[in-house]
C-alpha cells in the first residue's frame, strides 16, 4: 500500500489533468473535456509509478509506449505532457488551433505519439503490434500501454485484437478499458456491467482486474498485479465521465462539448482550484538496444526464363524471401492464406519473421502499423477482396504518415 | 479476386499502387515497394502468365511499359495484369490482319506515367483500357482523369471493364462473358477504326 504521501500526489496531479482538459478545451471552444476526466485518476498513478518513458528522448527503443485507443480524449493526454514537462502550459491551450500540432486527435506529428488514433477500434491493434515487435523483434522489456473506450469495445477490430494478443502470450501488453457508461449519445452497450467486461476479456485469455478507477490506492494495487502478469492484462477501470465536476459526473449530454467560460470557472472550484503547477519526473527505462537484425547483404532476384509461365503471387512469394535475405528488417503477416498469396515461401525461409494472423485483416494491418512504428518494414498479404475489409486500418495509416505494404 | 481494391487503394492519400503483369515484374516492384514510404499496395494475379521481361528490364515506379507500337498505330490498348495478356493476344491477332496496335502495360497504378499515356494520345488518336476491375476508380478512371486535362487533346476513349455482377467460371470464360478478353479487345479497336 503506498504512502499517504504518494497517494496524494496521485489525486493532485489527477485533479490538474481533469483541470486542464476543461482549460484547453474551454479555451478551444471545442472538444472533448469530459472523456478524459474520467481517465485522469490511473493516468495519474499510471505517470507517477509505472510509465518508463524518457520525454527528452522519445526515439529511445526502450520507451513505453501510451497510446490512446480513444483518440478524442486526447485534451488528458496533452494535459499529461504538460505534466511530465514536454509541452508548456501555452502549448496545451493551443489546442485545436490552425497552426498547433495539438489536434482535435492525436498525431504522430506529436513525437511521443506512436499512432493517430480517434477511429475506434484502432489503437489497441497498433498496441499489439508494438506489443509484438517488443516482444519478438526489440526484445526489449518495455511495455505498451493502451488507453480504451468502452465505447470502442463493441468494435469487432477490439476483439481481434484481445485473439491475437492472447495468441501471442503479449505480456507486455495494458490495455487500461475507461468504463465510464457513456458513449456519445447516451449509455454503451454494456453500461457499467463490469462483470461482462471481465468475462469477455478472461475468455479471450486475458488477465482482468476490475477496479474503481476513481480510488488511486486500488488502482495502484490493479498496475503493481498488471507489471507481473503472465498474460496481456486489462484493467477495467469503472469511472464516471466528467468525473471531478457535480454538474458533468456520469451525467449524459457532455460527450464532445467544451465548457463555457463560466462553467470552466465552477467546474476548477469544484476541483479544487488546481493551480496548474504540478511537474513530475516519469522514470527513465533502462538504456537498452533492440536486438540485433540479420545482416543486409546484396539482393538476388530470381529469376524467370523468358515465356515461361508463373503467377504474380508465386513471384510475390520469392521476391519476399529473396528481400529477407537481402534485408534483417523484412517482417511478413498473412492472414491465414499464405499458401495461396506465398507469403508462406519467406515464412518457411524466416519462420521467426513471420506473423500468422489468422482470418483477421484489422489486426493484421494495425499489427503491421505498429511494428512498422517500431522501425520495422512489414508486408502484409491476403486476397485483395478482403484488404476492403481493413480499409479503415489503411486509411488512418495514412493519416498516421505510416508506411504500409 | 477483387473489383474494387484498385479504386480503394488509388484514394489513399499519398499511396502507390502497382500491378505487375509477370513474374520478373513483380519481383522488381515487391523490392521497390519496401524502399517507399506511405501506403503501398501491389495486386498479384493469380493466374500463371508468361513471363514478359528479361532480368535486366527495369520497372521504376510511376512507369509504363510499352510492348507493341509502331508508326502507324490505330489505337492503344492499355491494359495490366491478366488483361495485359489480352491485350498482346488481340494485337498479334491485328498485327495478322495487318491492323497495328500500341500496347501499355500499366503496372504503375498510381503514381501513372502521365508521359507515355499523353504520348499514346497524340499518336494514336483512340485509347482503350481493358481491366478486371468495376469501371469506377480502376485503370480506366486514372487514364481518363489524364485524358480530360485541358492541355490533352480530345481522343475516342473505350474502357473495358467489368459492368455485371461476376459469376463462377474458369478464367478464360469470364474474360470473354465479361468482355475483357483478346476478341472485346480487337472488337473495340475495330469500332475505333
Amino acid at each position: 500500500m503506498p504512502d499517504e504521501a504518494t497517494l496524494q500526489s496521485y489525486k493532485d496531479l489527477a485533479a490538474q489533468l481533469r483541470a486542464d482538459s476543461i482549460r484547453c478545451t474551454t479555451a478551444a471552444g471545442s472538444g472533448h473535456p469530459t472523456s478524459g476526466m474520467s481517465a485522469a485518476d490511473f493516468l495519474a498513478v499510471l505517470a507517477i509509478k509505472y510509465l518508463k518513458y524518457d520525454f527528452q528522448n522519445p526515439k529511445m527503443p526502450n520507451n513505453d509506449h501510451l497510446l490512446f485507443s480513444k483518440g478524442h480524449a486526447c485534451p488528458v493526454l496533452y494535459a499529461l505532457y504538460k505534466a511530465v514537462g514536454a509541452i508548456s502550459d501555452a502549448e496545451l491551450l493551443t489546442l485545436r488551433q490552425f497552426d498547433s500540432k495539438l489536434e482535435g486527435h492525436p498525431t504522430p506529428e506529436i513525437p511521443y505519439v506512436d499512432a493517430a488514433t480517434g477511429s475506434l477500434g484502432q489503437g489497441l491493434p497498433i498496441g499489439v503490434g508494438i506489443a509484438m515487435a517488443g516482444k519478438y523483434i526489440d526484445k526489449l522489456p518495455y511495455k505498451t500501454w493502451i488507453v480504451c473506450g468502452d465505447s470502442e469495445m463493441a468494435e469487432g477490430s477490439m476483439y481481434e485484437a484481445l485473439e491475437i494478443a492472447a495468441h501471442y502470450e503479449l505480456n507486455n501488453l495494458v490495455a487500461i478499458v475507461d468504463v465510464n457508461k457513456l458513449g456519445q449519445r447516451g449509455e454503451t452497450q454494456l453500461g457499467h456491467d463490469m462483470a461482462a467486461y471481465k468475462a469477455r476479456f478472461e475468455a479471450f485469455g486475458w488477465h482482468a482486474i476490475v477496479v474503481d478507477g476513481h480510488d488511486v490506492a486500488a488502482l495502484d494495487a490493479a498496475f503493481a498485479e498488471a507489471m507481473t502478469a503472465d498474460k496481456p492484462v486489462g484493467i477495467l477501470a469503472k469511472t464516471d465521465k466528467g468525473h471531478g465536476v457535480s454538474f458533468t459526473s456520469g451525467l449524459p449530454g457532455w460527450h464532445g462539448k467544451a465548457m463555457k467560460p463560466e462553467e470552466a470557472e465552477k467546474a476548477l472550484i469544484e476541483l479544487g482550484s488546481p493551480k496548474g503547477d504540478i511537474v513530475i519526473t516519469v522514470q527513465k527505462p533502462e538504456d537498452l538496444h533492440p536486438a540485433a537484425l540479420s545482416p543486409n547483404t546484396d539482393f538476388v532476384a530470381p529469376s524467370y526464363p523468358l515465356g515461361e509461365k508463373y503467377s504474380a503471387r508465386q513471384a510475390y512469394g520469392d521476391a519476399l524471401k529473396a528481400l529477407g535475405a537481402s534485408r534483417g528488417d523484412i517482417f511478413a503477416n498473412d492472414s491465414e492464406v499464405s499458401n495461396s498469396t506465398f507469403s508462406e515461401t519467406f515464412k518457411k525461409a524466416y519462420p521467426d519473421r513471420f506473423f500468422e494472423m489468422y482470418i483477421a485483416e484489422q489486426v493484421m494491418v494495425s499489427v503491421a502499423q505498429g511494428i512498422e512504428a517500431r522501425g520495422y518494414t512489414v508486408f502484409c498479404s491476403t486476397f485483395a477482396a478482403f484488404f476492403a475489409r481493413a480499409f479503415d486500418q489503411i486509411r488512418m495509416g495514412a493519416v498516421s504518415r505510416a508506411t504500409l505494404h | 479476386m477483387a473489383l474494387e481494391d484498385l479504386a480503394m487503394m488509388r484514394s489513399v492519400h499519398g499511396s502507390t499502387v502497382l500491378y505487375p503483369s509477370d513474374a520478373v515484374s513483380t519481383v522488381h516492384l515487391v523490392k521497390a515497394m519496401a524502399e517507399t514510404k506511405g501506403i503501398s499496395y501491389l495486386r498479384a494475379t493469380r493466374e500463371k502468365v508468361p513471363t514478359l521481361y528479361g532480368a535486366d528490364e527495369t520497372f521504376p515506379i510511376g512507369g509504363s511499359k510499352t510492348l507493341r507500337s509502331s508508326d502507324s498505330d490505330v489505337a492503344t490498348i492499355i491494359g495490366a495484369g491478366i488483361t495485359l495478356h489480352e491485350a498482346l493476344k488481340a494485337a498479334d491477332t491485328l498485327a495478322g490482319e495487318g491492323t497495328n496496335v500500341r500496347v501499355i502495360d500499366l503496372y504503375s497504378v498510381k503514381p501513372i506515367d502521365w508521359a507515355a499515356i499523353v504520348s499514346a494520345v497524340q499518336d494514336t488518336k483512340h485509347i482503350i483500357v481493358v481491366e478486371d476491375h468495376w469501371a469506377q476508380g480502376g485503370l480506366g478512371d486514372a487514364v481518363a482523369s489524364i485524358l480530360a486535362d485541358a492541355n490533352v487533346p480530345m481522343v475516342k476513349f473505350t474502357h473495358l471493364c467489368i459492368t455485371e455482377m461476376p459469376r463462377s467460371g474458369t478464367p478464360q470464360e469470364l474474360l470473354e462473358k465479361y468482355g475483357i478478353d483478346a476478341h472485346a479487345i480487337v472488337a473495340a479497336v475495330k469500332a475505333g477504326i
